[in-house]
């Protein structure tokens, strides 16, 4: 993956890349019900550090576009549901699989205590 | 035979519970109560009510979250009881073995009387499974119980473990 | 003194508002799956709603990336949910296919047959569900009925692909089997069969004045509400929004072969159930063209490297659009799978719709939403 650059390596969407300070503007200024489907919530872990991602569909040139910031562990991380009404379940679950500090989070929405903590998680393990 | 065991055989009643299968199993199950399979000619019902049910019909892996409402719905069922686990991935786990949040199959939990192999089980294969497993009931009484090993490791004393039976023979 | 202070306070709560909290799951008779909601009701109107929708979390995202190589990836997605399997292995085929970069060499009849088995999927979701529904709304001899139709559609998958719920008949670089002449013919006949039982379906759930009366104007959601919320499949077309997986993404033949989107615009659980019915037909003239447009012949071809891009794939699923993302590194396995299932994005707006409906209206309300857990939970 990382001898490609970075265009070859991604076949059939966008990428625009941004920081964890500026991911809520970024996704204010795109995001607009009527014209942008808003698909999922996503997050990638490579070892030494993780990344959030939030997916939108462009409806009119029908394009899949991909929101990332890259965040170090333990980082708090804000939520967009009070501009993408319904990103917050999502957000809960990769919260929950990645131990991910979203604002507004619940505890052990999808997993249980028996469970093992954060299974996708590759570095800096939690717990168990 | 007394009565009751006879009527017990006759017209059990089912009780199904998916534990985190694909539902795959649980259409089959559902498919086995239309008229295509009309498993009601045995006198089977499908209840909701684990109060009422003779026959407990369990799918999937059994994941974390649902180990503890399982062993909970199995104490419910009055004895005799038996139970079924339907499909591959309740015998044994399936594709979903050793996966992190599952249990391997349902015999890790609760003890299993008849296994219905397939993935998924064919409408066939359950009815014969279920009247297999009639067969055993016909055997059970509610004197010869046997503790399943949670309830064991849970209650080490063997004064507890007695009263425990007593509970179960009152149901 | 005491009973008549006790009889004074009785009298205050009726007069009063009474709060009662109503567990709902995670068994139940109206539920073939375990998910559980908590209705927080006062005088028998819902008022609150909480849910827990993970009680079948497996973990099939992380083995996917330890324990299944590539090839048989699209096998176990298939048992991430038994209703819609063929839904699932299809763009799973599809997105490693494109992370390898083999997507547009595909065989025409592969295209094809894979859309049968999505079609056939498709039907008996559909069937399965109206059934269901027709059921929680207390007409079980109309489940009985659409159930005992459902069986043609279980033999034709059966005889076509050799497997009553999960198909796996779609691998990476084709699929696994062709469909000989003669099962074309029976599979021609077999539809139009198939088409008389959805005319009936059709005809009950247009005209029958209890099952109308009932889920007219039963939770509805407005255009801008299925917008804003993002819902996908069904759902939203049932609301008039115009969104369509099968035309949106080009790993089929869809668009070759004409395709005719099902709207309405009533956004109730009748248009909900309605637009499902409208699509079977729209699904079984899919299966007859794509039968006719193409000749038995080469359905597979070699795959000999792993997947190294980055790639996704969208899907119509039965309930909706299915979201599959897949990173390869160059090895065996992928480095991260995503699965968005229908019922993730259709999940947010459920309290919202469910609020200030009366008790005995959310099981078929619930039921018209379509929901399927072991999607949700993966
Ligand atoms: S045995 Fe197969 S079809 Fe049945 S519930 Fe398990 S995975 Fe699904």
């Amino acid at each position: 993956m990382k001898e490609l650059p970075p265009e070859k390596g991604i076949r059939n969407f966008s990428v625009i890349e941004t920081t964890l300070e500026k991911i809520r503007e970024k996704i204010r200024e795109i995001y607009d019900p009527k014209k942008v489907h808003y698909i999922g919530v996503d997050a990638y872990d490579d070892g030494n550090k993780m990344e959030i991602r939030y997916w939108f569909l462009k409806k009119e040139s029908n394009v899949v576009l991909l929101v990332k910031a890259p965040f170090d562990y333990g980082e708090k991380v804000p939520s967009i549901s009070d501009i993408v009404k319904p990103a917050f379940v999502q957000e809960w679950e990769i919260a929950d699989l990645f131990g991910i500090n979203i604002e507004g989070r619940v505890e052990n929405f999808f997993l249980t205590p028996e469970s093992p903590r954060a299974p996708l998680r590759r570095g800096d393990k939690l717990g168990k | 035979m007394s009565i009751f065991a006879l009527s017990r055989v006759k017209s059990p009643w089912i009780l199904h519970y998916d534990t985190g299968g694909c539902n795959g199993c649980d259409i089959e199950i559902l498919a086995v109560l239309t008229p295509r399979y009309d498993v009601e000619r045995f006198g089977m019902i499908n209840r909701g009510n684990p109060k009422q049910a003779d026959v407990f019909l369990v799918t999937g892996p059994v994941t974390k979250r649902c180990r503890e409402r399982l062993i909970n719905l199995y104490l419910q069922v009055p004895e005799p009881k038996v139970v079924v686990a339907v499909g591959s991935c309740a015998c044994d786990g399936g594709v979903f073995r050793n996966m992190y949040n599952v249990e391997n199959g349902v015999d890790k939990v609760i003890p299993v009387d008849v296994y219905v192999p397939g993935c998924a089980a064919r409408p066939h294969q359950i009815i014969d499974g279920v009247v297999k497993a009639l067969e055993i009931l016909s055997k059970k009484t509610k004197e010869n119980i046997e503790l399943p090993e949670y309830i064991k490791e849970r209650f080490p004393s063997l004064n507890d473990r007695r009263k425990v039976l007593e509970e179960m023979r009152k149901r | 003194m005491a009973s008549e202070s006790k009889n004074k306070t009785r009298e205050i709560q009726i007069k009063e508002k009474v709060y009662t909290t109503i567990p709902f799951g995670s068994q139940h008779v109206a539920l073939p799956e375990p998910i559980k909601f908590i209705f927080d009701t006062e005088n028998e109107i819902v008022k609150e709603i909480k849910f827990d929708i993970a009680y079948v979390h497996r973990g099939i995202e992380k083995a996917l990336t330890t324990m299944f190589d590539f090839r048989k990836a699209p096998y176990v997605v298939g048992r991430v949910c038994g209703i819609c399997s063929a839904a699932h292995t299809i763009p799973c085929a599809v997105v490693m296919e494109r992370a390898i970069g083999i997507d547009r060499e595909i065989p025409d009849r592969a295209k094809a047959i894979r859309m049968i088995a999505l079609e056939i999927n498709r039907l008996q979701s559909h069937f399965l569900i109206n059934g269901h529904l027709a059921e929680v709304c207390g007409y079980e001899n109309v489940f009985m009925h659409i159930w005992r139709d459902r069986e043609m559609i279980m033999d034709l998958a059966d005889m076509l692909f050799g497997n009553r719920v999960q198909y796996d008949v779609v691998c990476v670089g084709g699929v696994n089997r062709d469909i000989p002449k003669d099962k074309e013919r029976v599979l021609l006949d077999k539809l139009n069969e198939i088409e008389k039982s959805v005319e009936f379906m059709e005809k009950i759930f247009t005209k029958d004045r209890t099952l109308v009366s009932r889920l007219k104007g039963l939770g509805v959601v407005s255009k801008e509400m299925a917008l804003e919320y993002g819902i996908v499949g069904p759902m939203a077309r049932a609301s008039g929004v115009k969104t369509d997986c099968r035309v949106e993404d080009d790993w089929g033949l869809y668009k070759d072969l004409g395709f005719e989107m099902v709207t309405m615009e009533e956004g109730d659980s009748l248009a909900r159930c309605l637009v499902r019915v409208r699509e079977c037909y729209e699904s079984i003239r899919i299966i007859r063209e794509a039968i006719k447009s193409t000749e038995e012949g080469e359905i597979s071809i070699k795959v000999t490297a792993n997947p190294k891009y980055e790639a996704v794939c969208r899907n119509e699923a039965p309930r909706g659009e299915l979201f599959y993302y897949v990173k390869g590194t160059g090895g065996i396995m992928p480095d991260r799978v995503r699965i968005r299932t229908p019922t993730l994005a259709n999940i947010p707006i459920l309290p919202e719709v469910m609020k200030d409906v009366s008790y005995n209206d959310i099981p078929p309300l619930l039921m018209s939403f379509d929901p399927c857990i072991a999607c949700t939970g993966r």
